[in-house]
Order: structure tokens, then C-alpha cells, then sequence
């Protein structure tokens, strides 16, 4: 049968080792990060762990013969379910190509495979003074490729920019079944910014088999402030202040009342318990810039009510305040059983007002709502603790989480800031944007891949496939004249 | 927008007398003189363009300050000029927020003098920001030398809205400085000359302005001397926002200096605390093989400076000269300024202009130098002495003399075809001009 002889044709490509069929091996697969209740859950039919680009390619070209979907996957720590194989079919797994292939300092670049876990090159390259700068909380886990795919921030990211900001090139395997590079290490490769388009496309136009990273130099000086606010309001009136006076932090985080709670609980980062918030601070950059930027940040928190600022004077110390804030998430097991991340963003001046409106929703389902993001960039996380089993919790967790994206789009804002659309959001993609803009996205979606094999159902919103690109025209111009269409 | 102008389509012919028209022999490309050029004054009046250039078939070219009309190839056929100058508001600027939403036909000197009234500044360079337009910078997508410290223009946008081949907007992104929302529409469409829809408006991040600024310039005999001081600096914790290194006749043409030297030129941007001492370490970083190293120690100084070195860059009237930039990297640029020399061993003027920062070498140099029958040659030589290449002005006649101005097809063209064939499907949008002729 068809099966039998995919399974074989697959096996000759990957060895016996590097394919997963038995069901209990592939219990791991069927999920992601996402919580399953919310963005679901599905069997690929096979899993296959490839070694080599080549060998990505050649597995892409048998599932084309075979009309099978293919599904891209790092570490599956993404939180949006862009790696759930909704359809099954074959789902590639990059995690076996993990290597460094080439650091270059002085042109500032290293080319990686998509597997590498993103930490291991800073790990690899700090001690020589560069970095990866974008450094998503899950670092530790998450693959380079996940983070392409996803666009992925982090802390770093205020200062440095997201992962598109620093990927040069990649080499790919295209719906097509090509395996080419895109960009390189000379910026600006004539024609169209393939890269570009590349990374935060959800593996849904091409698989990276490996990518070309920009490393950032150290900087000369670095500080880590912490400080205590009396309220959350409070310490979103110094984000926007700090912004508004023309600093730009290289981190700007906050965490509320209820995720001090957890973090203290969990590790004891020196977070005041009795604190409503606190925010951390990272500045870096030239000595004298730093210090002057710091005194700066000093007299503005204190402008604010807080309470005290800590400076802290040594690296053991400034990594305390940093493992609080990057463990956070998982902290929050000290306080429920579930938790749903919201992930929204809103210009950063509407941070006070979006968080009191958090604060109500909160109320309003009774709901526990935590609250600890990236402050700078006006990214919220606020996670809502929950119970999954039971009855009626989980409807009210997605209506309160529908009513936090309305409200951001409302202000400015967008429906996700980091970490993508995936199965979760597709369906409120039309918050944002008219079925004109969809039609112009499903556009670059078929240029790429006509036949929607490449990790079908994410991104889009249902009913936005390729085929319908043209019925999707056809009812914007309906909408215009004022019929609406169901 | 009516739903009437959705339902009644008027082609060109039918519609181009009630426009706002503009004199066509100023709005050549390659030589070539359309038959109309229009200046819509709303997008909804450019949608009306769109859609009767659309309905007759015919081939349109995008212009914004038309500074940089020389890069790409010429067109296969251009019968209307859309002059996008009067596309021009300020749609908002959320000063607080750091954020602005413009539309394309804003001029970069304009925004800057805006912004700066606020502390703020978009840090890009153009050749003459008087004239060059967002939406003209956005399309070519080429980075000036302050790429080093503040990235390509391409990551200070955060949404983009782009009027499609039927007449319609359609937006990416959003107003936020982080956002994962949907495909990312603004990467397609930097970059593509034009070629697939036109930009209308974009949302932009800015930055605090630098508080001062320095600039040092140390002058060397030769080119290995500058090298090893551009790899030094860069290699620094210096932080320096930009790095170009010029031969003696680019020297000449940014510094007046009488004498004939190789350059290295560093910006230093920071605090007024920083910048000294920022300044201080990179002198003394460069001086050891220098000639002469000096500084221009004051903001205004500085400042002057860069915008002659960018003017050196700019482009000339076509029929005189020919630009070229090379991609590189700072590691091999010395050896691709080398061979870029040997091929061009034979033309006087050669100027030539490393940007250390970014990875670019840009050429000039007297179109008489070549002729038709050499070009390809000479075109030939220098592709290979880079990793891609670029005709950015020529004469029509040398520039229909070789394949391509971008150099060899790309890997993976196949999908630049479909992308082209998804967005342009008629071939109304500057046909012929990207790569690969596209
Ligand atoms: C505790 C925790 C903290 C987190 N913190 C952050 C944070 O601070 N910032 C942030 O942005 N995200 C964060 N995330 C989300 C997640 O870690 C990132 O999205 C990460 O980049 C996903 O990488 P991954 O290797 O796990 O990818 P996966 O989850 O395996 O896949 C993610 C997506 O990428 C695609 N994909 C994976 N590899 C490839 C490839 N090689 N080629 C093409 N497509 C591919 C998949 O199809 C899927 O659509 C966090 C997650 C957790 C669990
Ligand atoms: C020293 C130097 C530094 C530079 N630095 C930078 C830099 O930092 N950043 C940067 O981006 N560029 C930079 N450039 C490139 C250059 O200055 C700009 O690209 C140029 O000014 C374009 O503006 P324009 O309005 O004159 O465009 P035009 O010359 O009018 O148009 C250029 C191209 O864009 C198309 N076009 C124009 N407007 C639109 C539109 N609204 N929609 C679609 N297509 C359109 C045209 O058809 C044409 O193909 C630099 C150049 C030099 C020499």
C-alpha cells in the first residue's frame, strides 16, 4: 500500500533510525508548547529526523510525489501550535543537525543548522565577544530554524531588533523541492528579499536547513537595574517615560505582583515580595553612555514611586535578576495548574491603559490574571491560571484572551508580538486586517507553494487558501458596495 | 473610496485628461520618454491610475524624487510616469511612541526636520535627501553607511500599505514596533524597485536623535594600510555608526584634501560624555599607519562631512558615468577593491568607496572609458570580484549591452517568477526593470 512504500522510500533516505512510525513514538509529536485544549493536537503520520539539508530536500521531494503534507519542527517549544501536524502526513524534524558550520568575527556572521539550540552559539561565541542577540525566555530549548520561522524576540530584542534583524541568509528547501541559499554575508542581494520573506513565515514556504546569523559585538559596559513600583500602573508610567526621554535600554522587562510571587517561590531572585511590580532594566553600550543613561533611569523610577533601584554590582548578581525573569513562566506552576500566554502588542504608550484594562478582564471573568513581558516594546504576556478540568474555565479563558486582542488591536495594537499565529490565532487574523491585505498574504503563501503542503492550516485564516484567493477578492469588492458575505 | 470607481473601470485614455500631468521628457528612464507622466494628488485618484494603466495594458513606472532612477534594467516597454511627490502626508507621528506613519512620497530631508524638532531621527542616509523620497528608498532598498550602527531601512519598518495592480490597498504589519501578525509583507516589497505594487504609506520606527557626533579620518598611502585600520576599528567595542575607507580620487572628491591619499572616515555617535573619548580611542586605533589623522569636532562638522562623502556617491547624469556596486564583506573587500582596480586599470577617475560597515564597494567612474563591445567584459570581471552586483547608472546603450545590470539569475528565480506573476500578472508595473528581467 501507498503507506508501506512512502515508509520504505522515506527510510532509504533518513536510515531506519532517523523515521518515526510507532504510534507511541509519535505521542511527543502531536502537540507543542501551545496549550493542546486551545490550538489542538494531531498525529503526524511519520516523523522523519534528518541529518542533512540534502536529505530535507530529497525527503520534501518524496512527499510531493507521494501528495502528502509536510510539516517543519525545532524543539516544539512554539506556543501557537505552528508545529502541530494538523493534516499528519510527514512532519521534519530538524533537531539531528545541530552543528556550527562557520563563525566569522570580523564579518560578524556564523552559519548554523536549523537545529542548534539557540544559547549554544552565544555559549560558542561569547567568550571571543560576540553574541546572538535575539534571546527568547526558552533559549535553552528552542531551535535556531523555530526561531526563524517564527520570527522570535526576547528580552534583547528592544535594543537589537527581532530575529529578522539578523538573519543574513539562509539556505532552504522550497515547496518546489529546490534547495537554495537566499541572501548572504554581502547585504542587499539584488532582487526580491527572499530572506525577508522567509523568516516569521511559520514554515509555511520553505524549510531552513541553515541560516546565516548576524553575531553582535559585546558591548563595552553593561548595568542591570531592578527596581520595586508600588503599583503596576506605576511602573508602566516609567516605561513610557524612559522611551518618551530618548533611552533606549537594551532590556526594559516587567513582572507584576502576582509572577514576583511565583518567581520568589520558585527561586528567590531578590524580588521584593510586597512590591505591585518591578521592572528590569539592562543597559549597555559605551561606559560613559551607560552611566549617565542609568542615573537618568534612576531619577525617572524614582519620579514614579519606586520604592528603591538596584544597580547590581557584580555578574552573579546580575544573572539572580535575569534567571527570575527568564524563568518565569515556568514559575508559574507554583500558582496553578494551567496557564493560557496571551501574547498581544500595543504602542507603548498605551501600556498603562492596556494593562488596567487586563486588570478588568480579570475581574470581570474572575480570572487570575499574571503579567510579565517585554515592557519596552510594548509586548504583553499576560498569562491567564486556570484549570483545565474545570467545567467552563476554558471558554472563559478564551473569551477573556479574545477580549485582550480586540482591546489591542483597538488601541494600536497587534495580536501577536513574538510568538505567531500558528493554529491558535489564524482565525483572528480579520481583527487586523481586511480580506484585501488577506488575499495579498495568501498571494505570497501560493507564489511559494500552490498546492499548500508546507504545514497547512497555519497563519491564514480558514478559508484564505489559494484557491480562493480570487473568491477572497471578490468579496472585498462585495463588502465595499456594502454586501456582506457569510 | 465609491463603490462606484470599484464597479466602473475608466482606462488610461479615458481618464488621463482630468489628471494632473507633468512634462514626460523629464522623466526618462534608459532613454526612453513615456508617453504620459501623471502626479495623482490622493490614492484614491492613484487607484484610478492603476486600474485604467491596468484595463489598457499598458506599462507604468513608479517615481519618487527620481534620484535613483538609474539602478535597474531597462524597460521593457513604459508608456506612463506616476509621479508619487504629491503622495505626501504625514498620516501620524506618535513622537512618545517612536513611531510614524507617512506616506511614500515624503521627502527624507522633510521627516528628519520633523523628527529632529523632537530629538528624533530616522537614521538613514540618501545620496540627496532633499529630493529622495520613503517610498523611492523603500523600493530601491539600498543601505547607506550608517547601516553599521543603526541596520538597513528595511528594519525600521513596521507596517507597509501598498496599492496592488487592481487598485486596492492592501496593508502588512501594523503601528506596533514588534509584531509576528501575518506574513511580512514590507521585507516583498523592499527592495523590488516598484515591481510589484506600489507603495502608498508605510509605518516607520525611529530613534533619540544622537546627541553629537564625531567624525575622525586618518589618510594612508595605501589600501593595506587603511584595511588593517577599518578591521581594527570594527572589531572594537567602539560601537561606531559608520566606517567607509575611499581611494585617493574619492578622497579627493569628499575632503578637498590637495593631497592624493586612501581614506578611512569613522562616525562616532554618542552622549556628548561618550563621544570624546569614543573618538580619543578610535584615533588611536587608525594612527598607526596614518599620514595624518584629524577630526572633525563638532556636530555641524560632522555632519558635513558625511553628506560629502554621500554626495561623492551620487549618481551623475547617466551619459557620463558609470556607478557600480559590488556586495563584499569586510574581510574581503580589500581584495575586492583589487581586482575591481585591475579590471579598471585602464579608466582615469576610477573612484571607489568601501563601506566597510555594511559590506558594499561602490564604483565610478567616466562612461567613455568603455564602449558597448567591452562592457560585458568589463561587467563580467567585476561580478566576479564580489558576491553580487549591481549597474546602478550607465548609458542606455551600455546597460542594453550586458545580460543584466543585477548580475546572474538567482537561485531559486523560479519563485521570483511566481511572485511577479502573483502580484503583476499583466506586466503593468516597471516590466523588464528587476532581475532577471522580471
Ligand atoms: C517557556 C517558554 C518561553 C518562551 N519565550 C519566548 C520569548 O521570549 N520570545 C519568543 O519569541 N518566543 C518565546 N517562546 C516561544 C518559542 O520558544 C519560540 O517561538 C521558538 O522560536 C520556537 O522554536 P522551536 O525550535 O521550539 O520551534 P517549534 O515550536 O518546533 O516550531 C515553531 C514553528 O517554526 C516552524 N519551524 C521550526 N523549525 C523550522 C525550520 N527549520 N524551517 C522552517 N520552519 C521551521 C514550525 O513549523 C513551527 O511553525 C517561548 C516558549 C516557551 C515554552
Ligand atoms: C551614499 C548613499 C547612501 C545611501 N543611503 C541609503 C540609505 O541609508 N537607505 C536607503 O534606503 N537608501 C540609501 N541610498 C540609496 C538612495 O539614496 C535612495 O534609494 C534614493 O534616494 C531613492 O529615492 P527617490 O525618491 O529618489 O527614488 P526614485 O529614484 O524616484 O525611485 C527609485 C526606484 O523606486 C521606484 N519607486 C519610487 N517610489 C516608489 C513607490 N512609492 N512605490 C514603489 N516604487 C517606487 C522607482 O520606480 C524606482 O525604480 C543611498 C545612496 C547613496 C549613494
Amino acid at each position: 500500500m501507498a503507506s508501506q512504500q512512502l515508509r520504505e522510500r522515506l527510510v532509504s533516505i533518513v536510515g531506519p533510525d532517523g523515521l518515526l512510525d510507532d504510534p507511541y513514538d509519535l505521542l511527543v509529536y502531536e502537540y507543542d508548547a501551545s496549550d493542546e485544549a486551545i490550538a489542538g493536537s494531531h498525529q503526524p503520520d511519520f516523523v522523519v529526523l534528518p541529518t542533512t539539508s540534502e536529505q530535507v530536500a530529497e525527503v520534501v521531494r518524496i512527499a510531493r510525489e507521494f501528495n502528502v503534507v509536510v510539516t517543519p519542527r525545532g524543539a516544539g517549544t512554539g506556543l501557537a501550535g505552528g508545529a502541530i501536524a494538523s493534516q499528519g502526513g510527514i512532519m521534519v524534524v530538524l533537531t539531528r543537525m545541530t552543528k556550527i558550520l562557520e563563525v566569522n568575527y570580523l564579518d560578524r556572521y556564523a552559519v548554523v543548522e536549523p537545529g542548534l539550540i539557540n544559547l549554544d552559539l552565544s555559549v560558542k561565541t561569547s567568550p571571543d565577544g560576540y553574541f546572538f542577540a535575539p534571546d527568547p525566555s526558552s533559549q535553552k530549548a528552542c531551535t535556531i530554524g523555530g526561531n526563524v520561522a517564527n520570527n522570535s524576540g526576547g528580552p534583547h530584542c528592544l535594543k537589537y531588533g527581532v530575529t529578522s534583524n539578523h538573519i543574513l541568509g539562509l539556505e532552504v528547501v522550497l515547496p518546489s523541492g529546490e534547495l537554495i541559499w537566499v541572501g548572504g554575508s554581502a547585504p542587499e542581494t539584488p532582487g526580491y528579499d527572499l530572506t525577508g520573506v522567509m523568516v516569521g513565515s511559520e514554515g509555511t514556504i520553505g524549510i531552513v536547513t541553515k541560516a546565516m546569523v548576524r553575531l553582535t559585538r559585546n558591548p563595552e559596559d553593561i548595568n542591570v537595574l531592578m527596581a520595586p513600583f508600588p503599583t503596576i500602573e506605576s511602573a508602566s508610567g516609567a516605561v513610557s517615560s524612559i522611551i518618551a526621554a530618548g533611552i533606549l535600554p537594551a532590556a526594559l522587562e516587567m513582572m507584576d505582583a502576582l509572577t514576583i510571587e511565583a518567581v520568589e517561590t520558585a527561586f528567590n531572585a531578590g524580588y521584593p515580595r510586597d512590591a505591585g511590580a518591578v521592572l528590569l532594566i539592562e543597559i549597555d553600550g559605551l561606559r560613559e553612555a551607560v552611566a549617565e543613561s542609568t542615573e537618568e533611569i534612576v531619577t525617572i523610577c524614582k519620579q514614579h514611586d519606586a520604592k528603591e533601584v538596584r544597580v547590581a554590582t557584580s555578574q552573579a548578581e546580575r544573572d539572580l535578576f535575569w534567571q527570575g525573569r527568564k524563568a518565569a513562566f515556568g514559575a508559574m506552576g507554583r500558582l496553578t495548574k494551567n496557564y493560557y500566554l496571551q501574547d498581544t502588542v500595543v504602542p507603548r504608550t498605551k501600556l498603562p491603559q492596556t494593562l488596567k484594562r487586563v486588570d478588568e478582564i480579570s475581574r470581570d471573568y474572575d480570572l487570575k490574571i499574571a503579567n510579565v513581558f517585554h515592557a519596552g516594546d510594548g509586548n504583553l504576556h499576560p498569562l491567564i491560571l486556570f484549570d483545565r478540568y474545570k467545567p467552563g474555565d476554558l471558554e472563559k479563558v478564551l473569551n477573556a484572551g479574545t477580549e485582550m486582542l480586540h482591546y489591542c488591536v483597538d488601541v494600536g495594537g497587534a495580536i501577536s508580538g513574538e510568538h505567531g499565529i500558528g493554529l491558535e490565532k489564524k482565525d483572528h487574523l480579520t481583527m487586523m486586517y481586511s480580506t484585501d491585505d488577506l488575499a495579498a498574504m495568501a498571494g505570497l503563501k501560493q507564489s511559494f507553494d500552490p498546492t499548500q503542503y508546507f504545514n497547512p492550516d497555519k497563519v491564514l485564516p480558514s478559508g484564505s487558501g489559494c484557491g480562493e484567493i480570487d473568491s477572497l477578492k471578490e468579496h472585498a469588492r462585495w463588502e465595499k458596495m456594502g454586501i456582506h458575505v457569510v | 473610496m465609491s463603490s462606484d470607481a470599484d464597479t466602473v473601470i475608466r482606462t488610461f485614455s479615458e481618464l488621463v485628461d482630468e489628471l494632473p500631468q507633468r512634462e514626460t521628457g523629464e522623466y526618462l528612464v534608459d532613454s526612453i520618454q513615456p508617453g504620459h507622466v501623471v502626479r495623482p494628488e490622493s490614492v484614491d485618484q492613484l487607484a484610478e491610475v492603476i486600474r485604467g494603466v491596468r484595463a489598457d495594458r499598458l506599462a507604468a513606472v513608479p517615481w519618487g524624487g527620481g534620484t535613483q532612477m538609474g539602478v535597474g534594467n531597462p524597460p521593457a516597454r513604459y508608456d506612463v510616469g506616476i509621479d508619487l511627490s504629491a503622495i505626501n502626508d504625514v498620516l501620524r507621528y506618535d513622537a512618545d511612541d517612536m513611531t510614524m506613519s507617512v506616506q511614500a512620497g515624503c521627502r527624507l530631508a522633510d521627516l528628519n526636520q520633523m523628527l529632529g524638532e523632537h530629538r528624533q531621527v530616522l537614521p538613514v542616509d540618501a545620496a540627496l535627501p532633499e529630493r529622495a523620497t520613503i517610498g523611492g528608498l523603500t523600493a530601491v532598498g539600498s543601505s547607506g553607511p550608517r547601516r553599521l550602527g543603526y541596520g538597513p531601512l528595511r528594519d525600521l519598518i513596521i507596517g507597509m500599505s501598498v496599492m496592488s495592480t487592481d487598485g486596492v490597498v492592501t496593508k502588512g504589519g501594523g503601528q506596533v514596533v514588534k509584531n509576528v501578525t501575518g506574513f511580512d509583507m514590507m521585507r516583498l516589497h523592499h527592495g523590488a524597485l516598484g515591481s510589484l505594487g506600489i507603495i502608498v504609506s508605510m509605518n516607520l520606527k525611529i530613534i533619540p536623535k544622537p546627541q553629537s557626533e564625531r567624525t575622525v579620518i586618518a589618510l594612508f598611502d595605501s589600501l593595506d594600510d587603511a584595511d588593517q585600520a577599518a578591521r581594527e576599528v570594527l572589531q572594537s567595542q567602539l560601537g561606531v555608526t559608520a566606517l567607509v575607507v575611499t581611494n585617493p580620487e574619492a578622497t579627493r572628491e569628499a575632503t578637498d584634501s590637495a593631497r592624493s591619499n586612501w581614506a578611512i572616515s569613522v562616525r562616532c555617535e554618542a552622549p556628548p560624555s561618550a563621544v570624546v573619548r569614543q573618538a580619543e580611542r578610535v584615533q588611536e586605533y587608525v594612527a598607526s599607519n596614518a599620514q595624518d589623522v584629524t577630526t572633525e569636532d563638532s556636530t555641524d562638522a560632522s555632519q558635513e562631512r558625511w553628506n560629502r562623502i554621500g554626495k561623492a556617491l551620487e549618481q551623475r547624469p547617466a551619459q557620463e558615468d558609470v556607478s557600480i556596486r559590488l556586495g563584499s564583506t569586510a574581510s574581503k573587500l580589500r581584495a575586492t577593491a583589487g581586482s575591481v582596480a585591475h579590471t579598471l586599470a585602464g579608466a582615469e577617475d576610477v573612484r571607489l568607496t568601501l563601506d566597510y560597515g555594511s559590506g558594499l564597494l561602490y564604483t565610478r567612474f567616466p562612461a567613455r572609458a568603455v564602449n558597448e563591445s567591452e562592457f560585458q567584459v568589463v561587467f563580467d570581471q567585476l561580478s566576479g570580484a564580489g558576491d553580487h552586483i549591481t549597474v546602478s547608472t550607465a548609458p542606455a546603450n551600455l546597460k542594453q549591452s550586458i545580460q543584466d545590470v543585477f548580475g546572474a539569475t538567482p537561485a531559486g528565480f523560479s519563485a521570483l517568477e511566481s511572485l511577479k506573476e502573483t502580484f503583476d500578472p499583466d506586466r503593468i508595473l516597471s516590466p523588464g526593470r528587476t532581475i532577471g528581467k522580471l
